[in-house]
């Protein structure tokens, strides 16, 4: 055979060809090449430009031929692939479904993780904002920095830039006519530009806002209020807006996407810090070094990693305690990324636990959803053996049968992604509707964003690659003439029924994990719902409040004593009292020194303390044990301070028995403050935190008068009804104050369960998921084996094996793997209970019942997956099975 | 998908394809040949590429309209002999009959000049 060489043109159309697919090349490449040398030989004696057009009308022509047959060949594969899935819709329904829970549950749970955990801040490269806190030797937790610490850290930090400091406050203002409380920031000059934020409109505020104490009154609203506020006009700015009395000029606003860096609440403005004791006249905490109450932020210097900088903070804190032994005794400073304090900086290691716990669970799924769809395309390609031998025989390329069985799963495993994503923002709508009115502020919103379907479509491509590739890699290299000769009928599995067996146990043992955790978070809610919280909450009724007329203290108490003494007049009202927080809400602590104490316990003990009205421990239903009630004499700057313990407090410093009578010294401002009586325990910040020391102190013997107090009552009306009486009081004793819809003490208990409710929820629907996908794997398993050994279980009977026995067998066979899936997974159980506790109602260290009951309800699941097929073993028809 | 014989299913033909199908009504040939042919046969008003061309083909083979022989060209060893197969040889008659149909619809409307003679 002749073939002329090869010339220049010749390998520059070959190296053209390549865009076509390779079948169509394989089948026309070399007659194509060919007809070009003809045609390019011919037009060469016609002249370059017509050389030049000829390439031109080739090359376009091949693009759309290229196009054309790729479609084709997409087009008839996904075609093939709808019609094998139309053809067993069984399998395809078991297939999707599996991926669509395993999918749809990682893309919740990390779309979670990454709203609330991994990356929570709408700010330029978080990677380098920190949050500066204060720690305690004796006490655990991050606590913030008082104004002369913070100043010291912003001009003596060398590993840190941009130091900044801001604080939540909240203000009455009158929008749209109605009075209103809004929640502002106190933000000190370098805030904005520390954070890398820009104005939606105007500007936002800079050092030059925070040089003069009381001399800078403007503001930035954030996006929210200003659309609510000034129907988003550009007008706003020059206008100005009061708050507590005082007009601030509209300077900017910000993006709509900057929410502050605290999660839990949505900032409506930002005002200078050196306007401090405008918005809270009478702050003694403002200044000095006594008081910790500045939240801190900074940048890492160029170059300076995260653990060098909290080195060198650390070194700062402890050069800062040596100077002030006073106030920095005992306590240094740390840093910690800044969006690990956007859930509070005190509770990232639960929620990160937890974010953990959840993400080890879907993973888990999400392998069993795997081995589910491997096992599932394994037995299915080994049933089309035969098939696909025919194909190759007459002449279909190995690759393009792989690229069909590749095409067929991802076709799979999109619908099961598709179906995912849908389960997903089920989920999320579902989480979203039911979450508490605590968590209304909310500022993390799980949503569904492009980074969330990337990793749901990369899941579940690599899912099919990984599961349709190597089985269709092993079918396409299946022997041709052995399968042709066996009838398709004898063909071995392609893997081995031990691997196989090997995925069932794995499947059992994440399954059993599952269980055990949904277990346990079950167990752990129904401790939660019997927690007695330690205050009568069924009928109070909270609402917040404060008198803004009063100018000194000592007024302050006077006009709350004659609101008090009115609202007890109401209709049906039972107790009245007022309290600077409620239960279960952040609020103060007091670094106290007890020198009764035990030997080495009462140094520098930080204790949250409440103040109160006189009648607060009766209208919240706690009990006095020794002593007395504050009486309406003992509040006052001038009278001596005192204040009640609780049960845990007086126990744990004054074992004898002595509280009443005895003191304690405040570190804060050096006071001698003596214990006039002893009161019941009740929760403090957690339903689920064990009884600890807490106290409480008369209202008004400390500064600061525009506090907000939260004003609680007992009715023997509906709560309903109670709270729109003192909503009617409040309104008429001060018609510019604006009132909060009042708080059902009832439904903050029913809130403060959300967490682990949903928690449960979800930990116990994976744990359900699991079961079923693993029973799904197993009943699959059994049944082809049994399938293929129907042969040999036919032989058996004909030779007097009854049918009971061959159940036996296959059960035997099928519940050995059962057994040993089971012993891993209760092992990692375990494990992960002790792991986990810190996240659960629980006292155990290993809860036996959760892992036992996981166990029974597993075994008894497999029981019946294996009895299926077992049953059909024992039904085959020994002339049947013989003759095949 | 299976094949259909009835012509009628084939119809209409893209131009550059009825022209394919002419050009091989006066015997087998090989690729370059029906690129010149369908020149010639056109006064070169259609001018197929190599890649327009090949697109036609496996189409035609894929339909069962055109075969390949196993036949070769001696010179080049890569060309191979294409033939119009019965089925396509009724296809190419039944695009000519709509054509010529349509054709006498348009002479009714006088949208061409009389046949002279």
């Amino acid at each position: 055979m002749t073939r002329p060489r090869p010339s220049r043109a010749d390998r520059r159309f070959r190296r053209l060809l390549a865009i076509l697919p390779f079948d169509f090349r394989r089948e026309f490449g070399e007659e194509m090449s060919a007809v070009f040398q003809d045609e390019h030989r011919c037009t060469a004696q016609e002249g370059r430009s017509a050389v030049a057009r000829l390439w031109f009308r080739t090359t376009f022509a091949l693009a759309q031929l290229a196009r054309r047959e790729h479609l084709a060949a997409l087009r008839s594969d996904i075609g093939y692939a709808l019609r094998l899935v139309r053809r067993a819709p069984a399998f395809s329904l078991a297939a999707v479904t599996s991926l669509a829970l395993g999918i749809g549950a990682n893309a919740a749970v990390f779309g979670l993780a990454r709203a609330a955990l991994l990356d929570p801040l709408p700010i330029p490269d978080p990677a380098t904002a920190v949050s500066v806190s204060v720690t305690d030797r004796q006490n655990p937790g991050l606590t913030p920095l008082s104004t002369d610490n913070f100043r010291d850290v912003r001009d003596q930090s060398t590993a840190l830039t941009g130091v900044s400091a801001f604080r939540f406050d909240g203000a009455r203002t009158r929008l749209n006519g109605e009075p209103e409380n809004l929640f502002v920031v106190v933000v000190s000059g370098s805030y904005f530009e520390t954070l890398g934020i820009r104005p939606h409109v105007g500007r936002l505020l800079g050092p030059a806002d925070d040089v003069t104490t009381g001399g800078h009154a403007v503001a930035v609203l954030s996006h929210a209020l200003w659309m609510r506020g000034f129907g988003g006009d550009r007008a706003a700015l020059g206008r100005t807006i009061m708050l507590n009395d005082r007009p601030y000029a509209v300077v900017g606003v910000a993006p709509p996407e900057f929410q502050g860096t605290f999660g839990l609440a949505r900032p409506d403005a930002f005002v200078p810090l050196a306007m401090y004791e405008a918005i809270r006249p009478g702050a003694v905490w403002a200044d000095g070094r006594r008081w910790r109450w500045l939240n801190v932020i900074a940048r890492l210097a160029p170059a300076v990693s995260i653990d060098d900088a909290r080195l060198a903070t650390r070194q700062l804190g402890d050069r800062l305690a040596v100077e002030y032994p006073e106030f920095n005794r005992d306590r240094s400073l740390t840093l910690v990324p800044l969006a690990h304090t956007v859930m509070g900086a005190n509770q990232y290691e639960t929620l990160s636990r937890a974010g953990w716990m959840l993400a080890g669970l879907v993973g888990a799924l999400l392998l069993i959803a795997c081995t589910n769809l491997a096992n599932l395309l394994m037995a299915r390609n080994a049933a089309r053996a035969r098939e696909i031998a025919v194909r190759l025989a007459l002449g279909a390329s190995r690759l393009r049968i792989v690229r069909q069985l590749v095409t067929e799963s991802l076709v799979l495993s999109f619908v099961g992604g598709a179906a995912g994503l849908g389960l997903q923002s089920l989920l999320y709508s579902w989480l979203w509707a039911a979450r508490p009115q605590a968590l209304e502020n909310l500022t993390v919103r799980p949503s569904i964003d492009l980074t969330v379907v990337g990793f749901t479509l990369a899941v579940s491509t690599l899912t099919a690659l990984l599961f349709g590739l190597v089985p269709a890699l092993r079918v396409a290299r299946t022997d041709l003439s052995r399968t042709l000769a066996a009838g398709g009928r004898d063909v071995r599995l392609p893997a081995r029924p031990g691997v196989r067996a090997l995925l069932v146990t794995g499947q059992v043992a994440l399954a059993t994990i599952a269980l055990v955790a949904a277990g346990l978070c079950l167990r752990s809610l129904w401790r939660a719902d019997a927690i007695d919280p330690g205050f009568a909450h069924e009928r109070l009724v909270a609402a917040n409040y404060s008198v803004a007329r009063a100018r000194s203290p000592e007024q302050a108490r006077q006009l709350h004593l004659d609101l008090i003494e009115r609202a007890r007049a109401l209709p049906g009202v039972e107790a009245v009292a007022v309290t600077d927080r409620l239960p279960l809400t952040q609020g103060n602590a007091h670094t106290i020194d007890i020198p009764a104490a035990p030997e080495g316990t009462g140094e520098g003990v930080l204790v949250p303390f409440s103040e109160v009205s006189p009648g607060f421990f009766d209208t919240a239903g706690i009990r006095l044990l020794a002593g007395r009630d504050f009486g309406p004499d003992d509040a006052g700057a001038h009278r001596p301070p005192i204040a009640i313990v609780n049960r845990s407090m007086a126990e744990r410093y004054w074992p004898a028995g002595q509280a009443v009578g005895g003191h304690f010294r405040a570190r804060v401002d050096g006071s001698l403050v003596e214990i006039v009586g002893v009161v019941s325990d009740s929760k403090t910040l957690t339903l689920g935190e064990v009884a600890q020391p807490a106290m409480y102190r008369p209202l008004w013997q400390r500064a600061g008068t525009g506090q907000p107090f939260q004003w609680l009552l007992v009715s023997s009306a509906s709560p309903e009804s109670a709270s729109a009486a003192l909503r009617g009081l409040l309104r008429e004793f001060d018609p510019d104050a604006p009132v909060n819809n009042p708080v059902i003490l009832a439904e903050r208990i029913d809130d403060a369960l959300w967490a682990p409710r949903m928690l449960a929820a979800s930990v116990g629907g994976f744990g359900v998921l699991a079961l079923a996908l693993a029973s799904a794997g197993i009943y699959g398993l059994l049944a082809v084996i049994v399938g293929q050994r129907a042969h040999e279980f036919g032989l058996r009977m004909t030779l007097g094996a009854r049918p009971g026995q061959v159940v036996r067998m296959v059960l035997r066979g099928g519940m050995t793997w059962v057994a040993a899936g089971l012993i891993l997974g209760i092992v990692a159980g375990a494990a992960m209970t002790r792991w986990a506790q810190s996240l659960l109602y629980s006292p155990d260290r290993i809860d036996v019942a959760a892992i036992g009951g996981a166990a029974a309800v597993l075994v008894a699941a497999a029981l019946l997956a294996c009895l299926v097929p077992a049953r059909r073993a024992a039904r085959v028809d020994p002339a049947v099975a013989m003759r095949q | 998908m299976a094949r259909s014989d009835d012509p009628a299913d084939f119809l209409p033909l893209t131009e550059a394809a009825f022209h394919v199908l002419l050009a091989l009504a006066d015997g087998d040939a090989h690729g370059y040949a029906l690129l010149e042919a369908v020149r010639r046969q056109t006064d070169g008003a259609v001018r197929l590429s190599t890649g327009t061309l090949y697109g036609i083909l496996s189409r035609l083979l894929a339909d069962g309209l055109i075969a390949d022989l196993a036949r070769r060209d001696p010179d080049d060893d890569r060309r191979r002999f294409y033939r119009l197969t019965p089925l396509g040889r009724a296809v190419a008659r039944a695009e000519s009959a709509r054509l010529e149909r349509a054709v006498g619809v348009a002479r009714a409307k006088a949208m061409l000049k009389p046949r002279r003679g």
